[in-house]
């Protein structure tokens, strides 16, 4: 193998694939990165064999060929040299030499063929997303998606096709959160779900900005393919718990309030709630919304925004972080607020738009 | 000076009390024994109904070979029995009974009533004994077998009453005896009521697993795998978990030698030698296993309750369970054969070798003069205490125990309050080079701790484990699990509630299923467990829903922690053979929810870790007792380095 390359687009390419591939040791060579010359680009895959990176970058390729390398030492190399372009060449015995203007490094490589080859989707359904609707989805929901291990399902975010429509879904036991958009079929079975690891999301959200790309699911994997790259990884296999079911149908009380002003609110009684396990309380009087939290040893907050409402008064407490996580992505001026009772789930939606849905239980008064 | 009395003879009533402390220290002896009898008489069914924990009433009812009239009368007697006939015979006991004292012990401590009939006759016995002597005997019409009930147990011996714990407590011990005999006889079917409400129930379908799935939950009987070996006339079977299935005592773990319950270090120790490597440190596995040696092997004779085993040839139990454990498992690929069995221990985190000489706290150095009152570096472990404790009030160190309060109040005596400082420390703070500084050993030390914190600036976590910290005073090293355990703790044990547990509702109910005994202990707990921030509610036959969990660990497993601290608290009452007490909840709950070692923090989740910790009335040790802290003064620094 012998080419050349512009170091900036290697440098990008090195520090999304090096993100997949593995800090675990117990197989050295999921540390490394597999690195193909072929015809006029370089091939780039990174894997902890659930997710697998693959990204293209354009080359001069004087002798085709393939190597391993270890991938922080490349990473952090190439993003340290100035020059424009870098040669990589091949020497004895797997190993790579890198080369930029004056400089002269060679890495000791793993032999390329016991690299773990990328699988292959078994008749997948396609769907072209348009990019940045997308990430939009995936940003709505993602504070929701559970870091807790012990149940892995929770850990990922449900992808769920059906007539139509592409909902994106995340909870952790205590809120729920759908993002939903009409998106077109290009091919393959018309229903289906998925639960996608979120390590692969934060992938995908790392790609290069384009215009689109092409989903694939299948029923073990899925796959996100862009311009030069592409994404592969395992899905979460199991029952994610039917979500349908604890959203609220009904309500009696609903309140409307500005985005923005109950997000400041609450920002501010957030610094005193926070020595009281995040807990802030609101409440509703005539034309107000209160909220007031109480930091022992610490003081009070207290705030109230302007509410138009229907239905009686309420006292309901939160977790202050879940109802900030919910309004920092809701991009619209006014919300809704839909209630029963103050041990019941509220729901939260953006006013005038039913493209998007929050529920978040209450804590104990 | 004291009166000189006479000597006298006993008479036989004294005689029979004496002996019935032995046999008879609490009712789940009394079950105990007549279980045993109703088994040697092979009965295929026992049911075993009790009130009040067994103070009141308790009856036990078989369908066994009965008794005819003569022989009913004779078995209350003193050393009246069918079973041996001469001492020779005590060396191949195939019986569980062989003394022929149970039942005269019972009826000397109870109003009793036995009512049996053998199969070959039309009507049966009624016989009725009332402190040790028979007030009635009729004829009567019963089925085929032996029923005996005991009413107010220890009606004559107001000393032992008071020794009974919480109907809960007994009924517990009750429960855990006939689960034993349960599960040692499949065949036979078992049914325990307590105020007239089913606690256990068994087919008696010669089938261990489907006894271990309604005694223990399906769950654990869906982990277990069989074991059946021989190995040099020593026979093994039974159940045992896979390594990974492992709990924090050993409630878990039954043997029976030659049908009858056993316990033993010998048994244990076999055990984890058998598993060695392959469970982590402190769990232990789950196992039920028979062991049938030729009866002239084995002493049972040790112990007078009859459950310390001795063997022998012990080595032979040694080499038969290892033999046993490893095939089952193999057979049922749970030792991972490519990796050595190292490997499949609990990962601890890496702890750099740096070891701080820490020689003052183990003897502290001549001419050390300044230690602050109360100054208890090593607490004895809470085992030992209670050996202690126990000793002190004059009772044996296995004890049919004391009130826990008691317990409690030592305990707490012995934990240094906190609130230091002897006038010498807080006004040598002000002296430029205070004398206290250049002799102090690093220990656990008692400075107020906001002295400690003065200009506490922190530098940094080590092996995701200690906190390292500068303050004025030196060098300060926190270890960040007891720290927040003892943060918690305290917040807990608050009952003005200043710093309130806070609680959060789930989208949907959390279904969890328990055993029997676990879900008696969480009925009874409920109230605690809701202090602590956990709203449950009842859903079936020992399922609960979880409604609601504490704040701080919404984020977490909060199902397997409580799993994980209702296990721990099923334990600590099986083993102390206590009730659960409120700050046992709280510790263990305070453990669990704590910050584990391991676990990487930030800058200022450390901060506020150690200025909760400020605030905490001791925080110098945590609700264990172990330390919290160590500090190493700028001198006692310089001093080692050989700087002055
Ligand atoms: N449920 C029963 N059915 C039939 N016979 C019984 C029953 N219970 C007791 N017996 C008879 O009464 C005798 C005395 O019982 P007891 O329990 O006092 O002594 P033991 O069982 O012989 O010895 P140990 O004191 O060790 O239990 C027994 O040997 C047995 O013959
Ligand atoms: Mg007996």
């Amino acid at each position: 193998m012998k080419v050349r390359c512009p170091r900036n687009q290697l440098h990008d390419a090195l520090s999304l694939v090096a993100h997949a591939a593995s800090g675990r040791t117990s197989l050295p060579i999921l540390s490394h990165l597999y690195i193909e010359a072929q015809e006029d680009s370089v091939k780039l895959i990174g894997s902890d064999l659930e997710q697998w990176v693959e990204f293209s970058v354009p080359a001069m390729v004087e002798e085709p060929g393939k190597i391993t390398v270890p991938a922080k030492l490349i990473t952090e190399l190439i993003g340290s040299l100035q020059s424009e372009e870098v040669d990589m060449e091949q020497g004895e015995k797997g190993t790579l030499w890198v080369r930029a203007r004056g400089a002269e490094y060679r890495f000791v490589g793993l032999p390329p063929e016991e690299y773990p080859s990328v699988p292959e989707l078994e008749n997948p359904s396609e769907f072209q997303l348009p990019a940045s609707l997308f990430m939009e989805m995936v940003d709505s929901v993602e504070f929701a998606v559970s870091q807790e291990e012990a149940r892995a399902t929770l850990t990922g975010l449900k992808m769920e096709y059906e007539s139509g429509t592409l909902k994106l879904v995340a909870t952790d036991t205590h809120r729920l959160a759908v993002s939903e958009a009409k998106v077109e079929l290009g091919s393959g079975s018309a229903d289906v779900s998925a639960i996608v690891p979120l390590k692969a999301i934060q992938l995908v959200q790392r790609l290069p900005s384009q215009e689109s790309f092409t989903l694939n699911l299948s029923d073990h994997r899925a796959a996100f393919a862009g311009a030069n790259a592409r994404i592969t990884t395992q899905l979460i296999e199991g029952q994610y718990p039917n979500y349908q079911r604890v959203i609220p149908a009904q309500y009696t009380r609903l309140w409307k309030v500005m985005t923005a002003e109950l997000k400041m609110a609450l920002k501010r009684a957030s610094l005193v709630a926070r020595e009281n396990g995040n807990k802030v309380v609101l409440r509703t009087e005539g034309e107000k919304l209160h909220i007031t939290a109480r930091g022992e040893g610490v003081g009070e907050a207290s705030e109230s925004v302007e509410l138009v409402r229907e239905g009686d008064d309420l006292e309901i407490a939160f977790n202050v972080r879940y109802l900030l996580d919910m309004l920092d992505v809701i991009k619209e001026e006014g919300i809704s607020v839909e209630l029963t009772e103050s041990l019941r789930p509220a729901l939260f939606k953006p006013v005038e738009k039913q493209d998007y849905l929050c529920v978040v239980m209450p804590m104990a008064l | 000076m004291k009166e000189r009395r006479a000597i006298q003879v006993l008479d036989d009533q004294t005689v029979n009390r004496i002996a019935a402390g032995e046999v008879v220290e609490r009712p789940a002896a009394a079950v105990k024994e007549l279980v045993e009898n109703s088994l040697d008489a092979g009965a295929t069914r026992i049911e075993v109904e009790v009130e009040m924990g067994g103070r009141q009433m308790l009856r036990v009812r078989d369908n066994g070979i009965g008794m005819a009239r003569d022989e009913a009368l004779l078995s209350l007697q003193r050393h009246a029995t069918s079973k041996i006939r001469t001492a020779a015979d005590l060396f191949s006991i195939e019986t569980m009974g062989f003394r022929g004292e149970a039942l005269p012990s019972i009826a000397s401590v109870s109003r009793l009533e036995m009512t049996t009939r053998p199969f070959e006759q039309e009507s049966g016995t009624l016989i009725e004994v009332e402190g040790g002597e028979i007030v009635k005997m009729e004829e009567t019409s019963a089925p085929v077998g032996t029923t005996i009930t005991a009413r107010d147990l220890f009606f004559n011996v107001p000393a032992r009453l008071k020794f009974l714990k919480t109907t809960a407590t007994e009924m517990g011990h009750i429960l855990e005896t006939v689960m034993r005999y349960a599960f040692a006889y499949p065949e036979v079917s078992f049914r325990l009521l307590h105020d007239r409400q089913e606690i256990l129930f068994t087919q008696g379908n010669s089938d261990l697993i489907s006894v271990v799935a309604s005694v223990w939950g399906r769950e654990i009987a869906r982990e277990l795998v069989a074991v059946e070996t021989e190995h040099k006339n020593v026979r093994i079977a039974g159940l045992i978990s896979p390594p990974h299935a492992t709990r924090p005592t050993r409630q878990y773990q039954l043997f029976y030698v030659n049908g009858r319950p056993a316990r033993g270090k010998t048994l244990f120790a076999a055990l984890d030698g058998a598993y060695k490597s392959l469970t982590p440190e402190k769990r232990h596995p789950i196992c039920i296993l028979m062991i049938e040696v030729p009866p002239n092997l084995v002493d049972v004779n040790v112990h007078p309750a009859k459950t310390e085993v001795k063997f022998q040839r012990e080595n032979d139990v040694f080499s038969a369970m290892a033999a046993a454990v490893r095939s089952a498992l193999l057979d049922h690929g749970m030792i991972p054969s490519a990796l050595p069995p190292e490997s499949t221990a609990r990962p601890t985190p890496a702890i750099p070798d740096v070891r701080i000489p820490t020689s003052g706290t183990a003897q502290p150095p001549a001419g050390n003069t300044i230690h602050p009152p109360g100054t208890k570096v090593y607490m004895p472990d809470s085992e030992t205490l209670n050996e202690i404790l126990f000793q002190r009030a004059g009772l044996s160190p296995t004890p049919p125990s004391e009130p826990d309060e008691r317990l409690d109040e030592e305990f707490d005596s012995s934990v240094p309050s906190g609130e230091q400082p002897s006038s010498d420390i807080a006004s040598s703070a002000n002296q430029p080079s205070p004398a206290w500084m250049t002799e102090e050993p690093l220990a656990p030390r008692h400075l107020p701790f906001a002295d400690l914190l003065d200009g506490l600036q922190i530098l940094g976590q080590i092996a995701n484990t200690f906190i390292i910290a500068w303050t004025n005073k030196g060098l300060v090293i926190i270890d960040q699990h007891v720290a927040h355990e003892r943060v918690l703790y305290e917040m807990l044990c608050d009952e003005r509630g200043s710093m309130p547990i806070q609680k959060q509702y789930l989208l949907e109910g959390a279904p969890l299923q328990l055993d029997r005994k676990s879900a008696l202990l969480l009925q009874e707990k409920m109230q605690e467990l809701e202090r602590i921030g956990f709203e449950l509610e009842p859903f079936g036959t020992d399922s609960f829903l979880i409604r609601a969990v504490p704040a701080a660990i919404a984020q977490k497993d909060y199902l397997g922690l409580l799993r994980e601290m209702i296990e721990e608290l099923v334990d600590i009452s099986v083993a102390r053979r206590l009730p659960v007490a409120r700050e046992q909840i709280w510790t263990t709950t305070s453990c669990k929810m704590a910050v584990k070692a391991g676990d990487p923090l930030s800058m200022p989740e450390m901060q506020k870790l150690i200025e909760d910790l400020a605030k905490t009335e001791n925080p110098y040790l945590c609700p264990h007792g172990r330390p919290i802290t160590l500090t190493m003064t700028l001198s006692e620094l310089e001093k080692r380095f050989k700087r002055t």
